[in-house]
C-alpha cells in the first residue's frame, strides 16, 4: 500500500506516510471472553487477626490468632495450624511476648497461671500441666488391661521368647547341677541349685561380654543380698534372718566360686590355679604342635578343635588365633604331599589345584599345583 | 624369600633413650601386645606382621624407606621427651597440679608405643597415666559427652533438676543384675527402659580426666525423677529415687558397684528405689547427678517426695560435673517390680488428658 501526496503537503513526505499507516491500521476481532483481571483483585476480608487478647483465659483448642503466614510465632503451650492458626494447647492466659533468642520475632504463647509471664526465665524448672484423671473401678481395670494394637500383637512373639529363654536355662541349670554334683559332694541340694543358678548368670554376662568374670560374680552375690533385703522389707523375713541368709550367701560364694566357674562359651569347668591354667595350656600348645607341618584329616581337625575348645583353657582371642595357626584356610607348601610336581608342558594330574602366588624377592608369579586335601575350608 | 628384618632399635641401640627407660616411667607406657612391640623396633619376621590379618602378609614389605624415616622421626621426638622430662624434674616444686598433668601428656603423647596402645588398646589403657587420660578425655568430648548433654537438653533434664551441667566427667551407667545383652550394656542416655530393668540399683562409673584443685575426693551421686504427678495441683513434682553420698573416687577406682554399698552402707544416703511409672502417666525421667563435694557430707536428711535438688546441692555445697538420664514408661513388669518393693498396685489413670487448669 502507497499513498502519494501533492501540493502543500509534498515536502513532508515521511511523517506522513507514518500518520498514514495508523489511519489505515487494522482492529481485528479480539474481544475478551472473560472479565478484565482488574476486577478480580478485591476478595471478602479473612476476617484475620489476633481472636483472643492479653491476658484472656482460654480453653485447649481455643484459637487465638488468625493469620497469612507467621506474623506471630507460637509460643509456650500453642500448637501451629496448617494455615498459621495459633491455638491454645493448655487452659490458660494469653501472653504476646518477645523471645531474646529470637529477638526480630513476636510471640503468643499461653501462661497456665495468671501471674506468670512468658518467656519462662531460661534456667528455671518449666511450669507444666499434668491434666490425668485417676479411674476407679473396673474402668481402671479395663483401662490397665488395654493393649495397644502393636503390643497385641506382640504377644505370642513375645510368649514364644520366653519360653525359648526359660527352656534354655533349664537345660543349663541341669547341665551346672550335674557338673557341680559329679565333681564335689560337700554342697546342699539347695547350695547345688544356688551355684547353677549363678554360674548360668555369670555365664551370659561373659557370652554378652557385659560384665567381667569377677564382676559378674560380685553382681549375682549383690542380686541375691537385695533380693533378701526386699524380702525383709516386705516383711517376710526378720532382720535376724536377713543377716544371717547374706552371710550365708556370701561365704557359700566364696567358697564356690574357689572351685568351679564358666566360660564365655557356657561351659562349667573345675577353676584351675594360675600355675595349673599355665600347665594345661603348654600341655596343649605341645598336643597341637603334633599337629603342624602335616596333612589333617577329618578325625585331626575334630581333634583339634576338641584341644582349642576345652572348657576354661583358652580366652576368647587365643582360641581364634590358635584356630588360625593349626586350622588354616590352606596348608603351608612346606606340609609334605601337599605340592605336586608337574613338569612343564607335561599333563595335569587328576585332582592338582593350580595356585599362582607372587613372589616379591623376584617379582614375579609362580604357579604352584597343590593337592585337594590342603585346602581345608573346602571340605 | 628373605628381606631386611633389622630395625634401628635391634639389640645394640635398644634401652638408651628416656621412652625405652622404665625405672621412674610407669610399664603402662610400654605397648600392650609385647609381639608387635617386639616388631615395632626389631623389624617383623617371614611370616609376615603379626598385627596383619591378611593370608598374604608372609609377603608384606614395608614402603622404602620407611624404617629410616621412623627412626629419625622417633629420635627427634624422643629427645623432644627427654627436654620435656628435664623440664618437669627442674620445675616440679614451681608447678600446679594442672601444669604438671599438661607437661606430663607432653613427655608422651607422640610416643609411637603409647599411640599403638590408646589406638587398639583404649579399653584397658591405665587410667593413672595423663597421657592416657587425655586421649580418653578426648575420645569423650568427641562422642560420648556430646550425646550426654544433647539428651539433657532436648529431654529438658536441664533445667528441670538442676540449671545447667558444664560436663567434667564421664558417666555411665550399667543394671548388671540383667543377663540380656539388650538390657545388660551401658545405658545410652535418653533410652526408655521397662522396669524389670532397672529394679536393681545400677553400677555407676565415674571418669575423672584431670587432677581437681582443692578436691576432696568425695562424691554425691542423685537419681530424681521430676516427673512425679501431683494432683493437688494438677502439676508435677520431683522425688528422690537413690542418694549416694562421700563415695570416694579417683582416676583408677572409678566405678560404684552395688556390691561396695553393700560392705559401706554408711555411703547410702537413700536406698535405690526404681521409678515405676502408672499407667497412661506421660514417660518419666530418672536423672542422675554426679557432684563433687566441698567437703564431707554428715547428718544430711533428706526429704523423698517434694525433693528439692538445687537447695539440696546448694546447702551441701555440691558442684555438679556430670549427668545422665534413662526414660521409663509403664509397662507390663511395671506391677511384679511395685510387688516386689512392697507396694501396692499403682493408679490407673485416663488416657484422654482433662481441660482442668493448673492450681
Amino acid at each position: 500500500m502507497h499513498i502519494t501526496t501533492q501540493g502543500l503537503l509534498a515536502p513532508a513526505k515521511a511523517p506522513l506516510r507514518a500518520v498514514a499507516q495508523v489511519l489505515n491500521q487494522i482492529r481485528t476481532a479480539t474481544k475478551r471472553v472473560s472479565s478484565s483481571r482488574t476486577n478480580m483483585k478485591d476478595s471478602a476480608g479473612r476476617r484475620l487477626g489476633p481472636k483472643k487478647f492479653e491476658s484472656s483465659f482460654v480453653k485447649p483448642g481455643q484459637i487465638i490468632m488468625r493469620q497469612r503466614g507467621t506474623k506471630i510465632h507460637p509460643g509456650e503451650n500453642v500448637g501451629l495450624g496448617k494455615d498459621h492458626t495459633i491455638f491454645a494447647l493448655e487452659p490458660g492466659y494469653v501472653r504476646f511476648y518477645l523471645d531474646p533468642f529470637h529477638p526480630l520475632r513476636k510471640y503468643v504463647g499461653v501462661a497456665l497461671k495468671k501471674d506468670i509471664m512468658l518467656p519462662y526465665p531460661h534456667f528455671e524448672p518449666r511450669v507444666r500441666r499434668f491434666g490425668y484423671n485417676v479411674l476407679k473401678g473396673a474402668a481402671a481395670e479395663a483401662e490397665e488391661n488395654r493393649m495397644s494394637r502393636k503390643e497385641h500383637l506382640a504377644q505370642p512373639e513375645l510368649k514364644e521368647r520366653a519360653q525359648k529363654k526359660e527352656d534354655y536355662n533349664n537345660s543349663k541349670i541341669a547341665e551346672y547341677t550335674s557338673t557341680i554334683q559329679a565333681t564335689a559332694g560337700d554342697f546342699s541340694e539347695q547350695e547345688v541349685a544356688l551355684g547353677a543358678a549363678r554360674l548360668l548368670f555369670i555365664s551370659k554376662h561373659l557370652a554378652n561380654e557385659t560384665l567381667t568374670e569377677a564382676a559378674a560374680a560380685d553382681q549375682a552375690t549383690f542380686n541375691y543380698v537385695h533380693d533378701a533385703e526386699l524380702a525383709s522389707k516386705r516383711g517376710e523375713s526378720s532382720a535376724d534372718e536377713l543377716a544371717t541368709s547374706r552371710a550365708s550367701y556370701i561365704e557359700f560364694a566364696k567358697k564356690f566360686d574357689g572351685l568351679f566357674t564358666v566360660d564365655f562359651t557356657g561351659a562349667a569347668h573345675a577353676r584351675l590355679s594360675t600355675e595349673a591354667l599355665e600347665a594345661k595350656q603348654a600341655e596343649s600348645r605341645a598336643k597341637l604342635d603334633e599337629f603342624s607341618n602335616v596333612k589333617l584329616s577329618t578325625k585331626d581337625l575334630k581333634q583339634i578343635e576338641n584341644i582349642i575348645s576345652q572348657p576354661g583353657v583358652f580366652s576368647k582371642a587365643d582360641r581364634e588365633a590358635l584356630k588360625q595357626k593349626y586350622i588354616p584356610t590352606v596348608l603351608p607348601e612346606s606340609v609334605p604331599g601337599t605340592v605336586v610336581e608337574v613338569k612343564e608342558g607335561g599333563k595335569l594330574p587328576k585332582g592338582a589345584v593350580p595356585v599362582r602366588t607372587y613372589d616379591p624377592t623376584t617379582r614375579s608369579i609362580q604357579t604352584v599345583y597343590r593337592t585337594k586335601d590342603a585346602f581345608l575350608s573346602a571340605e | 624369600m628373605s628381606r631386611p628384618v633389622a630395625r634401628f632399635l635391634s639389640s645394640t641401640s635398644k634401652a638408651r633413650g628416656v621412652w625405652s627407660e622404665y625405672a621412674a616411667r610407669p610399664s603402662s607406657l610400654q605397648l600392650v601386645d609385647k609381639t608387635a612391640r617386639n616388631e615395632l623396633f626389631e623389624g617383623f619376621s617371614a611370616s609376615g606382621p603379626s598385627s596383619m590379618k591378611s593370608n598374604n602378609k608372609h609377603n608384606y614389605t614395608s614402603p622404602e624407606l620407611l624404617d629410616d624415616t621412623f627412626k629419625s622421626a622417633y629420635e627427634i621426638l624422643e629427645q623432644d621427651a627427654a627436654r620435656q622430662y628435664k623440664f618437669i624434674e627442674q620445675n616440679k616444686d614451681k608447678l600446679s597440679a594442672k601444669q604438671l598433668e599438661k607437661a606430663m601428656v607432653k613427655t608422651e603423647q607422640y610416643n609411637p608405643e603409647v599411640m599403638y596402645n590408646t589406638r587398639e588398646f583404649a579399653d584397658c589403657l591405665d587410667r593413672s597415666v595423663p597421657v592416657y587420660r587425655k586421649f580418653l578425655k578426648e575420645k569423650w568430648e568427641s562422642y560420648g559427652q556430646m550425646i550426654t548433654m544433647q539428651r539433657l537438653e532436648q529431654l529438658h533434664v536441664i533445667p528441670d533438676t538442676l540449671p545447667t551441667l558444664a560436663p567434667e566427667t564421664e558417666v555411665n551407667v550399667k543394671f548388671g543384675h540383667n543377663d540380656e545383652a539388650e538390657f545388660a550394656d551401658w545405658v545410652v542416655p535418653g533410652t526408655r527402659l521397662p522396669a524389670f530393668a532397672v529394679s536393681k540399683p545400677p553400677t555407676i562409673e565415674i571418669q575423672e580426666f584431670e587432677p581437681v584443685e582443692n578436691g576432696t575426693g568425695l562424691y554425691t551421686v542423685l537419681v530424681v525423677n521430676p516427673d512425679v504427678p501431683d494432683l493437688s495441683c494438677n502439676g508435677y513434682s520431683t522425688a528422690l529415687h537413690y542418694a549416694l553420698v562421700n563415695v570416694p573416687l579417683d582416676f583408677v577406682n572409678n566405678t560404684i558397684t552395688p556390691l561396695s554399698l553393700v560392705e559401706h552402707p554408711e555411703r547410702v544416703l537413700k536406698p535405690y528405689m526404681p521409678l515405676l511409672p502408672e499407667k497412661n502417666v506421660p514417660t518419666q525421667r530418672a536423672c542422675l547427678w554426679v557432684f563433687r563435694q566441698g567437703h564431707e557430707l554428715k547428718d544430711v536428711g533428706v526429704s523423698e517426695s517434694q525433693f528439692d535438688i538445687r537447695a539440696f546441692a546448694e546447702e551441701n555445697q555440691l558442684h555438679a560435673v556430670g549427668a545422665h538420664v534413662w526414660r521409663q514408661d509403664y509397662d507390663r513388669s511395671t506391677n511384679s517390680v511395685r510387688a516386689e518393693y512392697g507396694l501396692e498396685k499403682g493408679r490407673v489413670f485416663d488416657q484422654i488428658r482433662n481441660a482442668e487448669p493448673l492450681l
